[in-house]
């Protein structure tokens, strides 16, 4: 039981997280032309690698599921964007002279564990997937003015993101379309242009996140979400006014832990029996080893699962409050864009994780020979290391791909 | 000026079309083939929005005969009504123009997009079976749900004209046109994975298409087409794993010879259909049709034998008629009615294992596993083929060439 | 910074709804207020915000585009130089020159000889054309002229012009359309498209396809601008681009030249200067700006008494009525300028077209350009008229319009600017193309020096048209009846 649970928990740390936000493309924190903008962006990943706490790699379900299944995920967004001046020609000290500009994105979206991973999670009567409306993001901010130092001109941005929890949340989700909380993210950015051919675009965020007092996947998301601040860096290099090519750096990293107060995840059909939980723990793959004796403890030992047949017991997890390490993200980006006549970009870009830290808790679980098992009729206890989910506890060791059209209105 | 264009009984016409075709009480399941659906249009945008219901009381089982009921195998009767609203935004463009591509920098491209919003019910038999509480403990199907409602997939598809479109700026009439499409759908509906129907699928899936226009006399529209869907695994099949896991792959066909019968109004005879491949299923969890556990001491019960199984395919054949009008010149509303003419569901017969004592973790000493009996399935979600009929208003707007860009601040004295 | 953070986690945890709060009416404040400025303030009684700096006494023209007074800004008080009105380019308006207007007065340049008007819509969604917005130019010029000439009691009987990006070409065929050369003493031409601009393109759709089509590399727009010379007249011809291809954007390699006119000043600043300004910031640096009115001050200033030079016509020969001016003449579709040889006298050679202007270098005045034609041959009894083998009437794209005199050896002028042609207009020699809503006038003018009634044509180029004779039903119907009704909608 132990490791049991640990595994199953993945997680999709892309989708519909406020990170993509913070992804900068070619000319994202540049000056445009006044206009309204409109963006399609579609992303795929097939997450068969998270980080866990100490930031090491670790292969979906491993070791409890055979390697190979995955977190799939498809998000599609719609992104509109307006630049403009409301404040021109007015007496409006620095808004005269300053563009603003409003952002609003939505998104729907795909996450879906695959094959064992799947089966893991429905072991804990939950469901492995969602589908359908992501949270809604609302931007605005205000250009700086734009600076001119020989062959480089730069220009700064201020913004303010609120991420509007309006998507599909199923609490009884291992995965979510929706994140069910809050984000408030403050935003500095600068756009910079070097001999007319380099494209540097760069953010400093910091995403300030509500509480979620429903976690889902039995409160493997976390309750206490930490706040997180982004860093990201764009290059890229113009080949002819049809042809781009970027390179980005993005860094994200949880200012403190997240935490977790409303843990409820366990097995469905209890009681269970420690050959069963034995087999549940390490699909026949790992019977011995360091994980079971760290993991099972006292009472669900190696010798018990060596020796089937012993009593058959309840497993109920402790609430809380547990709290992680915090999370952390790199990534590296890279990807070619065409203009096509003067109003229209399409873009394909692929992101890399280069490293992370995700987030994990121990579980403490009473181990009792009643149903009604708690912390007054425990035989013992033991700690089972979970992974949080979701995008604010899960952090993906796998590439995503994105494919992004945008089209500005009046271009001709 | 004529009534007609004037513009103010066209606004009341164009808000009666809207109001008709949100209204809510009509109906249908697949959006019905319309007429022209093939022909190249002038380089615009477009929407077309269909509003449908189909009550789904009705099904064909696996050997093609119908039945007064959507899950035939199972006491009582079942209907999943649905109420269905389906948006297409659909864009012609002439992609490559001046880009020096050979031949297809003379043709009309379409790019499109497709989602909506479908309301779903379970009713009767399976509805009950899925409230059922008191046997959640034996069959496994806890925490099931009657309802899914949601918005529907997203589907892209890009398509050419490589016949009929490379005179576009100078043609008024397209005689003939051929058009090759290829498309994605991205799963990102509703999906209740405890619910036996969903506005999504919860598979990617991609198809290729041809569709062939052509005008045969005055007034007529020939419409005809055909394609290929394939489809990407369903990692969690809903309702217990007795909606297929792996999708068989689709034929698809249409075909509509319309007429005008006068002034602005068409009417047209459609039929389509498609013939499905065997769908597969993983590991279904539990069937409401379940047989007995046998009755022994100590108590024994059973349990789907796990493994992969697959049906027959599913096929579906139907007819309709269209009366479509323009209500203005970029506005047409249609009414569609669609009749299935035959049909086979997909089914296959899910093995039980008994466990003796019950709930006994099988594979530990002292549980002991024997064959069972073994139960005719209906599979749920893309193997149900209906044998209801639907009815669908729809309505189609052209956008102008510069509709997208509304002068706010041009005011002329 | 570790304390700080700790501080602000501190606060944040004891006030965590002050940042969704806060943010939420942020976003929702900024979004109510992004609705289009025309939209939201009237909808709540105000009026948006516009630049109108002009002195007491001048009243604005309205555009002809959108039939509102112009917004922009002029001076008042003493004024001892040619006045200089600042043309902008696309989409944007006046406000793009009050950097520019604040620099100038700092050089010496007088408050009340400084202006700028904003012609077209000022509405990014709304390309502004050349052939749309020459007749605004033609206001803005005449009434700065008409309103300085009354309050400084002499007449001021030309002006300065700096032009950027669609400005320039705006001006160019304005001068060109209404024989208006005498009219600027000099032209600095900033980032124009002279020869095109990669971002327009022949093909383009919707409405704002018209200045594609003007300003595509190599569009029949732009060849008939640059027909006849791209320097005509007496006025002085500048420009200032960027010429390395990188710095403005609009005008990469191999067009970095485009903006160069044959016979002007050529200031490639960025290539000459190692500099890296970009397309908005090119005019509107001080040392640019220093550049320009160097260049400007080199002028002499035109006498506010003198007469205006004519040019007298006896029999075949050419000559002026004042003893200190001179001829600029050009035969054939060429405009003369003031590189051609200067003559005090000329006889028209027989069956070929000569175009002059006269100038009187005393006084720094000009004429308007004429052109005439010897007669050798018998002329053909009957009125004399032009016609044209296109009808009046709108068109789905772009036309080439032909045009015919009754007399074979008249020659024809027009202009596309709704203004009268005179002799000066531009010459006929080939099929007028016409890419937008205009008014063409052509006029035949016999060798005897006979005039035809002018010919109006209206034309339009239009998305109604399309959208009637390409709508939904007329596709599935083609014997539909197309709904037209003849109008533009608004902001095309």
């Amino acid at each position: 039981m132990k490791a049991i649970l640990p595994l199953l928990m993945l997680c999709v740390a892309t989708a519909t997280q406020a990170g993509i936000v913070f992804t900068p493309h070619v000319s994202e924190y540049g000056i445009l032309p006044p206009g309204i903008y409109a963006e399609y962006t579609l992303i795929g990943t097939e997450i068969e690698a998270i980080y866990d706490r100490n930031g090491d790699k670790v292969q979906l379900g491993r070791p409890f599921v055979p390697a190979g299944d995955s977190t799939d995920a498809v998000l599609f967004l719609y992104k509109a964007l307006w630049i403009g001046n409301l404040f021109r020609d007015s007496n409006i000290p620095i808004l005269k002279n300053h563009s603003q500009f409003c952002r609003a994105i939505g998104s729907v979206s795909y996450q879906q564990n695959t094959g064992a991973i799947a089966n893991r999670v429905r072991l804990f009567n939950q469901r492995p997937g969602s589908n359908g409306l992501g949270d809604l993001f609302g931007l605005c901010g205000i250009y700086s003015s734009e600076l001119r130092a020989g062959p480089v001109k730069a220009n700064g941005l201020l913004a303010t993101t609120v991420k509007f929890p309006i998507g599909r949340y199923d609490q009884r989700a291992a995965l979510n379309t929706g994140t069910n909380y809050w984000s408030v993210i403050p935003q500095l950015a600068f756009h910079s242009e070097l001999f007319g051919r380099v494209y540097i675009d760069g953010t400093v965020a910091y995403q300030l996140n509500g509480d979620n007092d429903k976690p889902s996947f039995g409160g493997l998301t976390p309750t206490r979400i930490a706040d997180v601040y982004n860093g990201e860096i764009n290059f890229a290099w113009k080949f002819s006014e049809h042809w781009f090519a970027d390179v980005g750096f993005s860094y994200r990293k949880s200012v403190g832990s997240n935490g977790y107060d409303k843990v409820t995840v366990n097995f469905e059909d209890q009681p269970l029996s420690p050959q069963s939980a034995c087999d549940n723990t390490n699909n026949g793959i790992t019977r011995t080893g360091n994980m079971l004796g760290v993991a099972l403890g006292p009472v669900v030992s190696q010798q018990l699962c060596d020796n089937p047949g012993s009593d058959q017991f309840y497993l109920n997890p402790r609430a809380g409050p547990y709290e992680d390490n915090g999370v952390q993200g790199t990534l590296l980006t890279t990807g070619i864009s065409y203009v096509y006549r003067a109003s229209t970009v399409v873009q394909a870009r692929v992101a890399k994780p280069i490293g992370g830290r995700g987030s994990q808790i121990d579980v403490v679980f009473d181990v009792c020979t009643r149903e009604d098992c708690g912390p007054g009729n425990a035989t013992s206890q033991v700690t089972s290391t979970l992974f949080g989910v979701q995008e604010a506890a899960a952090v993906s060791a796998s590439p995503f791909f994105e494919l992004r059209l945008v089209h500005l209105f009046w271009a001709p | 000026m004529q009534r007609s264009q004037h513009p103010r009984f066209r606004f009341k016409r164009q808000a009666t079309a809207l109001l008709l075709a949100l209204a809510g009480s009509a109906h249908a399941g697949d959006v019905p083939p319309q007429f022209g659906r093939y022909l190249p249009l002038y380089p615009a945008f477009h929407t077309s929005t269909s509003l449908g219901f189909d009550a789904r009381d009705r099904s064909y089982d696996a050997s093609g005969k119908e039945q007064d009921t959507a899950t035939p195998n199972l006491p009582g009767k079942t209907r999943f009504p649905e109420q269905r609203l389906d948006v297409s935004a659909i864009w012609t463009l002439p992609l490559f123009e001046a880009a020096g591509v050979p031949f297809f920098d003379s043709r009309l491209h379409t790019v499109r997009l497709h989602g909506g919003y479908s309301r779903n019910d379970t009713r009767g038999a399976l509805a009950d079976f899925a409230r059922d509480t008191r046997d959640d403990r034996t069959t496994r199907a806890n925490s099931l749900s009657t309802r899914s409602n949601g918005l529907t997939d997203v589907t892209m598809e890009f398509g050419s004209w490589l016949l009929g479109s490379s005179n576009w700026r100078e043609r008024s009439e397209t005689p003939y046109a051929l058009l090759a499409l290829i498309g994605l759908r991205l799963p990102t509906g509703g999906y209740n994975r405890d619910a036996p129907i969903n506005p999504g699928s919860n598979t990617l899936a991609a198809h290729g298409q041809l569709g062939l226009y052509a005008r045969p006399w005055p007034g007529a529209h020939l419409d005809a087409g055909t394609g290929y869907r394939s489809y990407y695994k369903n990692q969690d099949p809903a309702f217990g794993g007795l909606s297929p896991t792996n999708q068989g792959d689709d034929l698809y066909w249409d075909l509509s010879l319309s007429q005008r019968v006068f002034s602005g109004f068409h009417l047209t005879a459609f039929a389509d259909g498609h013939k499905g491949q065997a769908n597969s299923y993983a590991d279904a969890r539990f069937a409401p049709n379940a047989p007995a556990a046998p009755n022994t001491v100590p108590a024994s019960d059973n349990y789907p034998t796990p493994g992969v199984y697959r049906d027959g395919g599913t096929k579906l054949i139907r007819a309709g008629l269209s009366l479509q009008g323009f209500i203005a010149q970029r506005w047409l509303l249609g009414l569609h009615y669609a009749m299935p003419l035959s049909g086979e569901s997909g089914e296959f017969d899910l093995p039980y294992s008994n466990r003796q004592p019950a709930g006994c973790t099988v594979g530990s000493t002292g549980c002991n596993v024997t064959a069972g009996g073994s139960t005719r399935v209906h599979g749920l979600g893309p193997a149900r083929v209906y044998a209801s009929p639907a009815v669908s208003l729809t309505l189609k707007l052209n956008f102008g060439q510069g509709d997208s860009f509304t002068c706010t601040g041009c005011k002329q004295p | 910074m570790k304390h700080i953070i700790l501080l602000f986690a501190v606060i944040r945890q004891r006030f965590s709804w002050v940042p969704a709060f806060a943010g939420t009416t942020f976003i929702v404040a900024m979004t109510v207020a992004c609705a289009p400025r025309e939209i939201l303030l009237p909808a709540i009684g105000l009026k948006p915000y516009t630049l109108s700096d002009f002195p007491t006494g001048y009243t604005p023209p309205k555009s002809h585009e959108t039939g509102q007074p112009m917004p922009g800004f002029g001076g008042s008080g003493p004024l001892d130089h040619t006045p200089l009105i600042f043309i902008h380019g696309n989409t944007v308006s006046a406000r793009y020159w009050l950097p520019a207007r604040a620099h100038f007065k700092t050089r010496g340049f007088a408050d009340a000889g400084l202006w700028s008007l904003g012609y077209g819509w000022d509405n990014v969604r709304y390309f502004d054309s050349a052939d749309l917005s020459v007749p605004s130019v033609e206001r803005i010029v005449n009434s700065v002229m008409q309103h300085l000439s009354k309050e400084t009691g002499q007449p001021v009987r030309q002006v300065d012009i700096i032009g950027h990006s669609l400005g320039v070409t705006l001006v160019r065929q304005w001068m060109k359309q209404t024989n208006s050369w005498h009219k600027v003493r000099s032209f600095i031409a900033a980032c124009g498209a002279n020869d095109g601009v990669w971002t327009a393109d022949m093909y383009s759709r919707g409405q704002n396809r018209g200045v594609a089509f003007e300003l595509a590399p190599g569009s029949p727009w732009l060849t008939q601008l640059n027909a006849g010379g791209e320097t005509p007249g007496a006025t002085r011809y500048m420009t200032l681009y960027d010429g390395t291809g990188w710095g403005d954007v609009l005008f990469p390699k191999p067009q970095q030249d485009s903006s160069a006119l044959e016979g002007a000043y050529n200031l490639p600043y960025n290539r000459e200067h190692g500099t890296w300004y970009d397309h908005l910031e090119l005019p509107r640096k001080p040392e640019t700006m220093d550049a320009m009115i160097a260049w400007l001050k080199q002028a002499p200033e035109p006498s506010r008494t003198a007469e205006l030079p004519a040019i007298v016509r006896k029999g075949d020969s050419l000559s002026v009525d004042q003893p200190e001016a001179a001829l600029h003449c050009a035969t054939g579709e060429k405009n003369p300028d003031a590189r051609n040889a200067v003559v005090q006298s000329l006889q028209l050679e027989p069956g070929i077209v000569t175009s002059c202007y006269a100038h009187n270098s005393a006084t720094g005045l000009s004429s308007a350009l004429a052109r005439y034609k010897r007669g050798d041959k018998p002329l053909a009894p009957g009125k004399l008229t032009v016609s044209s083998a296109q009808m009046a009437k709108s068109y789905q794209n772009p036309i080439k319009v032909t045009l015919t005199a009754s007399e074979p050896e008249a020659f024809i002028v027009y202009t596309t600017s709704g203004t009268p042609p005179n002799s000066g207009s531009p010459l006929y020699t080939a099929p007028v193309y016409v890419a937008g809503p205009l008014r063409l006038t052509a006029m035949a003018i016999a060798p005897d020096g006979r005039r035809s009634a002018p010919l109006i044509l209206d034309y339009d180029i239009s998305l109604e048209l399309i959208e009637a004779e390409r709508s939904l039903q007329r596709q599935y119907d083609p014997g539909t009846a197309a709904d037209y009704d003849g109008k533009r909608k608004k902001g095309r």
